[in-house]
């Protein structure tokens, strides 16, 4: 069976919910950094896994939103 | 008997919005898409929101940062929360759906609020991703088609 994408992930996580507010980054099939430092959840999800490209995303807490 | 139009298909692109549950218990749903953002050095993948309601495409501070994304030059625009400040940059944008891209906006210029937060994820306003696409909306099922529009 061919392995989820990132974004495949994302779209089931289970848990995503925990992470509203904080930037996380995804490889392959799992949360591989999180917080609240854009940069450095990017520069971790990079060191860890250098030649992966990182789906990063803030996950929006706000349940009503006018931008 | 020949028909009287011939109805040209157009090939469709059918997703799903990003659902999840809050802590308290709430329930978010967003039309979202998956996304590439690059420029030569450097590229990363993220969300973008489908939204009919901007005339620009804004891109975090934060992504921007990421990406080390040159300034142009600044302009202000106005949301909900009244005038903010951005800078205006140049990425490549492309649009995912699997592995595949099946769109592209080559050095497209998108907002970038001068504000951390301004903005939570890429907003794909009228400018990028309706231009290429009638979009339908189908908020009882939560997802969205996105069908490549007639010249």
């Amino acid at each position: 069976m061919p392995m989820k994408n990132e974004y495949q992930c994302l779209m089931s996580l289970p848990n995503l919910g925990d992470y509203t507010g904080k930037w996380i980054a995804i490889i392959g099939d799992k949360v591989v950094s999180s917080g609240t430092d854009a940069k450095r959840v990017f520069k971790e999800a990079k060191e860890k896994y250098p030649n992966k490209e990182p789906l990063i995303l803030n996950v929006p807490k706000d349940r009503v939103m006018l931008l | 008997m020949a028909p009287f139009f011939r109805r040209r298909l157009r090939s469709a692109v059918n997703c799903k919005y990003l659902s999840y549950t809050l802590p308290d218990g709430g329930k978010i749903h967003l039309p979202m898409v998956h996304i590439r953002l690059s420029i030569s050095s450097e590229s990363l993948t993220t969300i973008g929101l489908v939204d009919s309601g901007s005339n620009v495409t804004f891109v975090p501070l934060e992504l921007a940062d990421i990406l080390s994304l040159p300034i142009e030059r600044e302009d202000s625009a106005v949301g909900a929360g009244g005038t903010f400040n951005n800078t205006i940059r140049k990425v490549n944008i492309r649009l995912l759906k699997g592995n595949t891209s099946f769109a592209s906006f080559p050095n497209f210029p998108v907002y970038v609020p001068m504000d951390q937060g301004r903005v939570p994820y890429v907003v794909l306003g009228r400018d990028s991703i309706f231009s290429k696409f009638d979009i339908t909306f189908r908020e009882n099922k939560q997802r969205f088609v996105l069908r490549g529009s007639k010249a």
